[in-house]
């Protein structure tokens, strides 16, 4: 997935696990910026529903000046507290509102915004945003949660920061995952079912369509609109797409503190904050790091990434395509080059110079951070789910949509398509511009228009139906 | 012997208990000089606190407070919660 479960260590750690993160332009001059955690979440999930953990640091990082380190962070710490200390339920009735007596389990949290010189190491000033602030219940189902979207609408908050009297709209609670992929195929030795005729292990009679393992699951969001200028280094609008103060590097992360003691089912934490989870490029440290050093990738800064660079320049998976489809990918096979159009797009951003009229350049510092030229507007149509690749530039690699299918663009990117960037002479197999996963029409996947924009979470009592 | 990032003891009490029992045996040298805490040091106490022998070998602890680790370097401490560990695994 894209980071669902993506190393040993994570995957036993579901409310701290980092599963996507998304930043593209909104209307207004905004950005959004989402973050997602808690994987694969089965709707009916009671009669303890997943929620964020109090114990959990979430952060969304931003650097604005092209050196790999953030300079606004945007934190959120959650409290949970049950009103009613009689009874096994989550709800004792339909939860009609966020102060329903109904519901026993509830969630607030504070968003604080942190500015950094140096990164979180260097000097810091913190600004509490926001206190109290509701999350929605989960979706239990239609006797629970009637209404459901009035009620999750009612999370979203509008706030003003302080500093710059500017508005910050927030929301974080279950949402519809909105990645899909075909886990149950890519993992089961890479395969890719829309072109499994052409795998070495054969299958006969087995359908070619892609199966969206992720569909139907939950994930918890935090979704934030920030005005564009509120984070850019100048704090201006840019418009020129060429500027190199134009593009922003985003990751998300979670963090626990350092120790931790059970004692008589009480579970208390001390000391700072170590880094458990983290992701900027979708796929990173699923595909790319090897298994052994993916915990270790969780807890660097993406500023010291350049010790994983050796594994985007020769990536395995780009081995592997050859091997398991054999005589389908013979360019790719006879290549024997350092990838330098993935470490361009997935560490340091695109330069000038490489596709016409674009850039998302942060410098030479190699890091894993979703970068987003601001300067390009919204698409104007319907995205284009390959994004730059597709001619979008408002897609991935430039930010991340919804709507980007990231895992056929890195696919195809792996296969060969966007080495010619960087080398005209080399010709990709014809099959680098044709695979995926076959994933991207699951027709059961919704996304909303406005805010929050992930799509409402399926419920527990409809699922499977 | 080894006893670097093993987690020895959970608890404000706990942690002026075993600092308490290093002054006694170790003499002045310790960080940890007063046997009587005053009311001020026991409310600095009364939060979970953990302490961790980091470097064994060269004496080096950490605390972890609220979000902070202090570090520090105690030989006798170490020595002292070294043994009471032998004896208690044993």
């Amino acid at each position: 997935m894209s980071s669902h479960r993506e190393a040993p260590s994570i995957s036993k750690d579901p409310v701290a696990d980092n599963t996507d993160v998304y930043a593209f332009r909104t209307p207004g001059d905004t950005v959004t910026f989402i973050a997602c955690y808690l994987p694969g979440q089965s709707p009916a999930g009671g009669p303890n529903f997943y929620e964020f953990g109090d114990d959990v640091l979430y952060e969304i990082n931003i650097d604005n000046d092209n050196d790999a380190h953030e300079n606004i962070v945007f934190q959120l710490r959650f409290n949970t507290v049950n009103t009613n200390p009689n009874t096994f339920l989550y709800n004792t009735g339909p939860i009609a509102s966020l102060d329903d007596p109904n519901w026993n389990r509830r969630q607030t949290y504070t968003l604080t915004q942190v500015t950094c010189q140096g990164g979180k190491r260097g000097r810091k000033r913190a600004t509490v945003l926001g206190r109290g602030l509701t999350t929605p219940p989960v979706n239990v189902g239609p006797r629970s949660t009637p209404g459901y979207e009035a009620l999750a609408a009612s999370a979203v908050h509008e706030l003003t920061d302080p500093s710059s009297g500017q508005t910050v709209k927030v929301f974080a609670g279950q949402r519809a995952d909105a990645f899909f992929v075909d886990l149950g195929s890519i993992f089961d030795l890479g395969t890719l079912r829309p072109f499994q005729g052409a795998h070495l292990i054969k299958l006969p009679g087995v359908s070619d369509t892609g199966v969206d393992s992720l569909a139907q699951a939950n994930v918890h969001a935090i979704v934030i609109q920030v005005p564009i200028a509120m984070i850019t280094c100048d704090r201006t609008v840019p418009t020129d797409v060429m500027s190199t103060t134009a593009t922003i590097g985003v990751y998300a992360s979670a963090s626990r503190q350092r120790g931790s003691t059970i004692r008589n089912g009480q579970r208390t934490s001390m000391g700072p904050w170590e880094q458990v989870s983290r992701l900027g490029n979708p796929l990173f440290n699923e595909v790319i790091v090897p298994l052994a050093r993916k915990d270790e990738w969780n807890a660097i800064d993406p500023s010291d990434d350049s010790i994983f660079a050796k594994y985007v320049a020769r990536p395995e998976l780009a081995g592997l395509l050859p091997v398991l489809y054999p005589g389908v990918f013979p360019n790719l096979a006879a290549l024997d080059a350092d990838r330098a159009d993935l470490l361009a797009i997935l560490m340091t951003g695109i330069p000038a110079g490489i596709v016409p009229g674009f850039q998302n350049f942060t410098g030479p510092t190699q890091a894993d951070l979703l970068r987003l030229n601001l300067a390009v507007p919204p698409a104007t149509g319907a995205p284009n789910r390959l994004g730059l690749v597709g001619g979008d530039p408002a897609g991935f690699p430039n930010g991340r949509r919804l709507e980007d299918d990231v895992t056929t663009i890195e696919l195809r990117a792996v296969a060969g398509l966007t080495y010619p960037l960087v080398a005209p002479n080399y010709v990709p197999d014809g099959a680098a511009a044709a695979i995926e996963d076959g994933t991207f029409n699951n027709p059961g996947r919704v996304l909303l228009s406005e805010f929050p924009y992930m799509g409402t979470p399926y419920s527990g009592y409809s699922v499977g139906t | 012997m080894t006893l670097s990032r093993r987690s020895l003891i959970g608890g404000g009490a706990a942690l002026a208990g075993a600092a308490a029992a290093t002054v006694a045996s170790a003499g002045t040298t310790s960080a940890w000089a007063p046997t009587e805490l005053s009311a001020t040091e026991l409310a600095a106490l009364d939060i979970p606190v953990m302490l961790s022998v980091t470097n064994a070998k060269k004496g080096e602890l950490e605390i972890l407070v609220g979000e902070q680790a202090i570090t520090f370097t105690d030989r006798s401490l170490v020595a002292k919660l070294a043994r009471t560990t032998r004896k208690e695994v044993v």
